[in-house]
């Protein structure tokens, strides 16, 4: 049976997805998460 | 203006323009001409930034936070979520399908009048964005510089549509590097000249509390309600929508992290972004806070309104505007009085003093918004031009007042490189959505590279017309940057909702998806108009995306099976 191609690409790109990357979203979630927390301290400390 | 200055903004301009059509003088591939297809992540990265930060950004952005804080900031927490999320599903996918155009994704999922339907949304709001990243610098530029309107925009024009027609893609990718130079290094001078100014008369901490009392250091608000317009939440789940949108579904963005090498370069090009753009966000607000700290210190003008406009007011009714003014300078005084007071208080570390001299700091500032509004409310009807808002021209105004001869010429620079970067974006975008998805796939099929290169090179001169004259024939609307916003929120929501439908939903099948797109586009035009419910305009980006992806599921529900 051929193989349906749109599931072979969707195959193919969560291979590529997971290579790694997760780290690296990971950080800017991180880097995201403290620079809110920085925002929420400034508008603490002079609001 | 000073010979210095007219010699900066005409040195950058004509660079930016050579450098664009010389880089590109010998592409001949229609590939890279409407995709451009060998950048590295820097140069993506700083493509998609320059694509996104357009003059208004610069001119509205300070003068938002001068009004009313730094609270517009909330709007980007959502974009470094939403980019993560395209870097992951999105970008591979497009590399996959060797996409032109996003919206021939549609067609691969869907159908291809679920196709025609994303490009022609997209043809609708980008067609009119172009127009405004023209209108709003030049309208702003011409009455505070005394330039004329139509050579203004007919300038800032021509010289993006003379490298966007020679080089295309590349040409807007190529370009965007040295405009972000420019533009980064003049704000950053902006900024270091202000806060030299504002330590001449106390610390930045200090300077930092003045702002925080009177109201203007209000980064983050914590409450659910809907009503206002900037909250975590709307910044955090709108701000996800409409980024994801933004950078998901729109050609003009999408068009420059599809420019690079490889799906890696792509990813770290958005992530770039993902990790700068609410820093840079900030500091230009921050910009504008401190800038609003100058004028506590130092008198402002009565209004920041062009002169032309005072000089009418005055003409109308001398004593009354003395009379304005002169309640403005009294009342300007005793607020002075009170932040060299409420200085001293922070300095002798007595908390109750300090209370107290902030309470009198703030009820000074009051009676001087008062006596400021009073003004603008006498100008406002003395030229007709109530729409006319102030806080679009408090950035400019410090810039030429302030800032020494040559750096002003280097800011308004800025500014102009800024309104090329996102209409040269914007420009190519249409042209390529214009050949691919309405000409190739249409009307004229099957001809050879050289005929769709010179079709697109047609099609981008044509938009770049188009932007030209609605920017020579638009009236202002809100805020400028909010304009684009809105119109942004009104139609990027139903993109989306097919979109999402076509990556995660595989049960929903084109007829069901292409009529809840119709229905769910209308719906929010409806409300938006009618003003049915009160609401942000965050909001209707979501409620677009999500009433198509509920609509498609119902319909296909109802349909039965998967029809494509």
């Amino acid at each position: 049976m051929e193989p349906d191609p749109e599931i072979e690409i969707a195959k193919s790109v969560k291979k590529e997805s997971s290579k790694g990357w997760t780290e690296l979203y990971l950080i800017v979630v991180g880097v995201l998460v403290a620079q809110i927390a920085f925002f929420v301290w400034l508008t603490k400390t002079f609001d | 203006m000073n010979p210095i200055d007219i010699a900066t903004i005409g040195v950058t301009l004509i660079a930016i323009v050579f450098f664009g059509v010389w880089k590109t003088r010998n592409d001949r591939k229609l590939d890279e001409f409407l995709k451009g297809s060998s950048n590295n992540w820097g140069t993506i990265g700083l493509s998609v930034m320059a694509t996104q930060a357009s003059a208004i950004t610069f001119l509205s952005t300070p003068g938002l936070a001068y009004d009313s804080g730094m609270a517009f900031v909330q709007n980007y927490f959502g974009m470094p979520l939403a980019l993560i999320l395209i870097a992951a599903v999105f970008v591979p996918m497009y590399y996959k399908l060797e996409l032109c155009s996003v919206y021939e994704f549609l067609e691969h999922r869907f159908d291809s009048k679920t196709r025609t339907l994303g490009s022609s949304i997209f043809l609708i709001q980008r067609g009119f964005s172009a127009g405004i990243t023209i209108y709003a610098p030049s309208i702003i530029l011409t009455s505070v510089l005394g330039w004329d309107m139509n050579t203004t925009v007919i300038g800032v024009g021509l010289a993006v549509i003379v490298y966007t027609v020679t080089g295309g893609s590349r040409a807007v990718s190529v370009t965007h590097k040295y405009q972000m130079t420019v533009i980064l290094t003049g704000m950053a001078i902006a900024f270091g000249i202000v806060v030299y100014k504002i330590m001449g008369h106390a610390g930045f901490r200090e300077n930092l509390s003045i702002a925080g009392a009177l109201g203007h250091l209000n980064v983050v608000d914590l409450s659910f309600d809907l009503n206002k317009r900037y909250t975590i939440w709307s910044g955090l789940l709108g701000g996800f929508f409409l980024s994801l949108s933004y950078f998901g579904t729109d050609q003009s963005q999408a068009q420059r992290y599809m420019s690079g090498q490889s799906v890696r370069e792509s990813r770290l090009g958005l992530m770039f972004n993902a990790l700068l753009k609410v820093p840079m966000q900030f500091l230009i607000l921050l910009l504008g806070v401190l800038v609003f700290v100058f004028y506590q210190w130092e008198r402002p003008p009565v209004t920041f309104l062009p002169e032309a406009m005072t000089e009418i007011a005055e003409s109308v009714d001398a004593n009354a505007y003395r009379e304005y003014e002169l309640r403005f300078e009294n009342r300007f005084q005793e607020q002075r009085s009170a932040i060299e007071g409420y200085v001293g208080a922070l300095r002798n570390g007595e908390p109750g003093e300090a209370e107290s001299s902030k309470m009198e700091l703030q009820n000074a500032s009051l009676a001087v918004k008062e006596a400021r509004s009073q003004l603008k409310g006498h100008i406002a009807r003395a030229t007709g031009q109530e729409s006319m808002k102030e806080t679009d021209y408090v950035f400019i105004h410090f810039v030429l007042n302030e800032l020494p001869i040559g750096l002003i010429g280097l800011l308004i620079a800025v500014i102009l490189s800024a309104a090329m970067s996102s209409t040269a974006s914007e420009l190519s975008a249409l042209a390529t959505i214009t050949t691919v998805d309405f000409y190739q796939h249409h009307f004229v099929k099957g001809r050879g590279e050289r005929h769709y290169m010179k079709a697109s090179r047609t099609f981008t001169a044509m938009w770049g017309g188009l932007a030209i004259l609605f920017a020579l024939f638009a009236s202002m609307v809100e805020s400028l940057i909010e304009a684009v916003n809105i119109v942004g929120s009104l139609f990027y929501g139903t993109v989306l909702g097919l979109f999402l439908a076509a990556f995660f939903i595989r049960r929903i099948g084109a007829h069901a998806a292409f009529i809840a797109a119709i229905i769910a586009q209308f719906s929010v035009l409806f409300l938006y108009i009618t003003d049915l419910v009160k609401i942000g305009y965050l909001w209707y980006n979501l409620i677009a995306c999500l009433l198509v992806i509920v609509i498609s599921y119902s319909i296909q529900l109802v349909i039965g099976k998967k029809e494509v």
